[in-house]
């Protein structure tokens, strides 16, 4: 399985649009690796590059130190699973499912092994004599794993593989991509814009945004240690609330003429630097409900939404409106108007023209 | 083939290529009647077949043509790239991916201009005497200077509508899902 290196890969459409601007990004033998963004970020267009469905416009990629960008898709060795599932509407899930095989002549009682072993691991033995047409959403994709999976491919490609389906079909499927994944070994990139699912089941995330790389790393990293504001907001549901501070002083910070407590370091990062534009990013849940007061940031409660164990609050403030999650016990009532307090180590500093990361959360609380 | 060209690919003047094509049937046929029967007469094809099969082949290319390139357009595109990725060429693609998928609407097509050969009058008359003589100039020729042949008119005229009548009957089923191909998925 080979070691996918993407260098400087840039895409660009005939119409003038920039897809994918400098991509440089390694996936290492056998990872799994999701490509997280929002719709048209350039993360389709890479696996489509790395497929040979799309020609490169500048840079090379390669597997293993050698050059494919130039090899037409059939020698390269991926396999590729469809959002639409792209099953062949004429023939049975078998011969759907044989197509790769028979693309490389292999002979029939060799075919009819592989499918039957394949089909038995997605559990779809008997659905093996159907066309696409009377199977359901969940069975065509499972149909397509098994087409992808069925010739042992070098690498392993999913573009938003599972965005046609119901909530509870991807929670199971991407469960059993991943054990698939994991005892087959083969380097996966999965592209999806649900950072829920990216976070199941990757071992790396890479956050694009207008055909740009933002940040490589896990889950955990992205979140508690944002580089930008576009990640800080992109991942973690509900996004995190961002607002305007005012300085005060060299290592001070106010919301509206209220002070905010900041922990030390943060007031060391404040103090290197001289922007006074800055912005502060909180995540819900670094927020606390308290009683209305003249030193809290107030605000009226909105919008209570229940979530089980918890509930998140939407909250209108003179500096915008903060989102807040609030154990169940203690949820206030939509129309009262409510005090909120940043819990000291959980902030974030953004310079607000830049959009650039001045300071993260302390590693001690992530 | 051409028609999956034109679906498919994109080339310097493709849309004046295709509008060309199409041009062909924009005049009368008529206006071409004696250039045809010159070029016939002088290749020593006249009352033939072969002259007639040529002809009729000629005009229908280009609304075959027309056709199925809607219906291979029709083809979700993602299939053809799931067949490259599978590992198949552009040419396998063709015949094991797309041919299958449009047979209704190559067997709608082939019935269309089966129909519009069989009742073509015009080239059929001027062209032909006795030998190669289609069904409606035959059936022509039962009116006269002494009136219709009503019971010979009848007669013919029912045995030239059966044929097309039951290779539609028999193809219907493709007909109808070629009239509804955009339900693939």
């Amino acid at each position: 399985m080979p070691r996918i290196e993407f260098k400087g890969v840039s895409k660009t459409y005939p119409d003038g649009t920039r897809a994918v601007a400098d991509l440089n990004l390694v996936v290492e033998d056998g990872e799994l690796l999701c490509l997280l963004g929002p719709s048209g970020c350039g993360k389709s267009s890479t696996i489509r590059a790395l497929a040979g469905l799309e020609a490169v416009s500048e840079g090379v990629i390669l597997a293993d130190y050698n050059r494919i960008d130039h090899l037409p898709p059939q020698a390269r060795d991926c396999a590729m699973v469809f959002e639409n599932y792209a099953l062949y509407p004429h023939l049975t899930a078998f011969e759907n499912i044989a197509m790769p095989l028979r693309a490389r002549r292999l002979p029939m009682p060799e075919i009819k092994h592989r499918v039957t072993k394949i089909a038995r691991m997605l559990r779809i033995e008997s659905l093996m004599g159907r066309r696409p047409s009377r199977l359901s959403g969940g069975e065509k994709q499972r149909v397509g794993i098994g087409r992808a999976l069925v010739r042992e491919p070098a690498m392993f490609l999913m573009d938003v593989a599972l965005g046609h389906l119901e909530a509870y079909l991807r929670v199971e499927l991407r469960a059993e991509i991943r054990r698939l994944q994991e005892r087959l070994g083969i380097t996966t990139i999965y592209v999806t814009h649900d950072q829920g699912e990216a976070a199941a089941i990757a071992d790396r995330i890479v956050v694009m945004s207008a055909g740009r790389l933002q940040q490589v790393g896990s889950f955990l990293d992205l979140f508690d240690r944002p580089v930008n504001r576009f990640v800080a907001e992109f991942v973690g549901e509900p996004p995190m609330v961002f607002l305007p501070v005012e300085r005060t002083d060299a290592d001070s910070l106010a919301i509206k003429g209220i002070q905010i407590p900041l922990s030390e370091s943060l007031r060391a990062a404040l103090r290197a630097t001289k922007d006074s534009a800055l912005i502060l990013g909180v995540r819900p849940n670094d927020i606390s409900v308290v009683k209305p007061a003249a030193e809290h940031l107030n605000g009226e409660v909105t919008l209570v939404q229940p979530r089980g164990d918890h509930v998140i609050v939407a909250v209108n403030t003179p500096s915008g409106p903060v989102t807040v999650i609030v154990p169940s016990d203690q949820r206030p009532v939509a129309g009262t108007t409510i005090g909120l307090t940043f819990a000291g180590d959980g902030l974030h500093l953004f310079d607000s023209a830049a959009r650039s990361l001045l300071y993260n959360r302390e590693e001690s609380s992530g | 083939m051409a028609a999956y060209g034109f679906a498919r690919f994109s080339f310097a003047g493709k849309h004046h290529l295709a509008f060309w094509i199409l041009s062909t049937r924009f005049a009368p046929p008529v206006a071409f009647i004696v250039p045809i029967y010159l070029m016939v007469q002088k290749v020593g094809l006249l009352d033939s077949h072969i002259a007639l099969i040529l002809i009729y082949t000629a005009m229908n290319l280009s609304l075959v043509i027309w056709i199925l390139r809607g219906f291979f357009a029709e083809i979700p595109i993602e299939i053809e790239e799931a067949a490259l990725v599978d590992g198949y060429s552009r040419l396998q693609i063709f015949w094991r991916v797309a041919v299958p998928l449009v047979r209704p609407g190559i067997v709608s097509t082939a019935i269309l201009s089966a129909i519009f050969s069989w009742n073509e009058f015009l080239y059929a008359m001027v062209l032909t005497q006795n030998r190669a003589a289609t069904l409606p100039v035959y059936l022509a020729g039962f009116s006269s200077s002494m009136g219709l042949a009503w019971g010979e008119y009848m007669a013919v005229g029912t045995m030239a509508v059966l044929p097309i009548l039951v290779f539609t009957f028999a193809l219907q089923k493709y007909l109808v899902r070629g009239l509804t191909f955009g339900a693939v998925k």
